[in-house]
């Protein structure tokens, strides 16, 4: 009887220890750290119709090929897409996180107006994708995009802002302005589990100030800058 | 031979009359030289550039333009003109809408925030002069996106779980129920004693 009871005490103290091991080991947790977030005075600068104002020349049109941001690591290539027929940007697929689309209804990178260049947050293929850390951008970062006629057009980033999806202001993200500008988007803000959507987008604001030759830049992806790490980090 | 010669003098009355109507002529730089200043300058060196040879006419800055974005609209009238008053209807806006005179007698300008929700396209809103000279002005519409992207699919932001935290709380579940059997044994051998 005695053998029967030690023996018990023994087989809970060590059901009770697994059990414990077991469920610390399996917590739910992140696999990575939530997307950084722009702090909140640069959204309520954004968000008051911060007006840019540029004394460089706009470009000619040349379609965007690369971009490189190097703050955040950023070596991307960029596609030109349109719209849906229901109004939305077409987006880079989920299948292919670390590649930018450009919006292509509008100006090219240094025309007149508003250049609007989309990235993932992140993916299921890759985890972080080309803008997980667009959020750590700060006014004053540049953001270099080759062009196809082998110009560099650059930007400094004036302003950072993150709206929520149910009340973005397109006209303040998409309308034209007088100087060559530039607008980098993402998702980020809390993630919905149930609609599996973002609940805010994350806006990055750079002016154009100038452009520059870059024979070397590596149209085909074949070359990428020496500073630069890749499209994640 | 008569008949001739007047018409010759007719013809030479209307080209002087037509040269006298014809507006001052407006620099032809000011686009190019437009693109290298600030935008304040941008606004005052606005001026028409292509309008010497057809009265009225007009231009429209910027063009093409995009929904929420203020629009201005320049025309000339003919130097007579006292006022002039620029028809909103097809772009969603009130339906007259009074313009400025510029420095420049018989020009006028007016600066529209087109609404957000203007359909991407090409327009062609009218306006009417005091001399009653009537025109249109054309420029199009861009699309831009309506709604917000989906740049994302949470992987980074969601909790990662696997069934070990369930298996372990029922090993915990069952140490328990060992325990409340050991101690309930100890009882039974103490009774027994």
């Amino acid at each position: 009887m005695r053998f029967l009871r030690n023996w018990l005490i023994g087989l809970s103290l060590a059901l009770i220890a697994a059990g414990a091991l077991s469920s610390y080991t399996g917590k739910q947790q992140l696999r990575w750290s939530a997307p950084p977030a722009p702090p909140a005075w640069e959204a309520r600068a954004s968000a008051h119709g911060y007006v840019a104002v540029s004394t460089t020349k706009p470009l000619a049109r040349s379609l965007p090929r690369l971009i490189w941001i190097p703050k955040i690591k950023v070596w991307a290539p960029i596609e030109a897409r349109g719209l849906r027929p229901n109004g939305t940007a077409v987006l880079p697929s989920l299948n292919h996180p670390l590649i930018t689309t450009w919006f292509d209804r509008g100006p090219a990178p240094g025309q007149r107006g508003t250049t609007a260049i989309f990235g993932h947050v992140d993916s299921h293929k890759v985890g972080p994708a080309v803008f997980y850390k667009l959020g750590l951008l700060r006014p004053g970062d540049l953001v270099y995009i080759t062009l196809e006629d082998r110009r560099v057009a650059i930007f400094r980033v004036y302003a950072l802002a993150m709206y929520r999806k149910s009340s973005f202001p397109t006209t303040v993200v998409y309308r034209y302005t007088r100087a060559p500008t530039l607008r980098l988007i993402t998702c980020g803000g809390r993630f919905d589990p149930r609609t599996h959507h973002y609940l805010s987008n994350v806006v990055a604001f750079a002016l154009y100030v100038g452009a520059k030759r870059d024979p070397s830049s590596g149209l085909n992806g074949d070359r990428r800058p020496a500073s630069g790490t890749g499209a994640r980090s | 031979m008569r008949f001739v010669k007047a018409a010759v003098v007719a013809a030479g009355i209307n080209v002087c009359i037509l040269a006298a109507a014809v507006p001052p002529v407006f620099e032809a730089s000011t686009v190019s030289q437009a693109s290298t200043v600030s935008a304040a300058s941008q606004e005052s060196s606005a001026r028409l550039t292509s309008m010497a040879v057809a009265v009225p006419s007009g231009r429209v800055i910027p063009n093409p333009s995009a929904p929420g974005t203020p629009t201005r609209f320049d025309v000339f009238c003919g130097q007579d003109a006292k006022s002039a008053t620029l028809f909103g209807q097809s772009l969603g806006l009130a339906e007259l809408i009074l313009m400025q005179s510029t420095s420049r007698p018989g020009e006028f300008f007016v600066t529209v925030t087109l609404p957000a929700s203007i359909a991407p396209g090409r327009y062609h809103p009218s306006f009417d002069c005091s001399n009653g000279n009537i025109g249109k002005v054309s420029f199009s519409v861009n699309p831009v996106p309506h709604q917000a992207p989906e740049t994302g699919d949470g992987t980074t932001a969601t909790e990662t779980g696997t069934p070990l935290s369930s298996i372990g709380y029922g090993l915990m579940g069952l140490g328990a129920v060992a325990g409340v059997g050991a101690i309930a044994l100890r009882r039974r051998v103490a009774h027994r004693s």
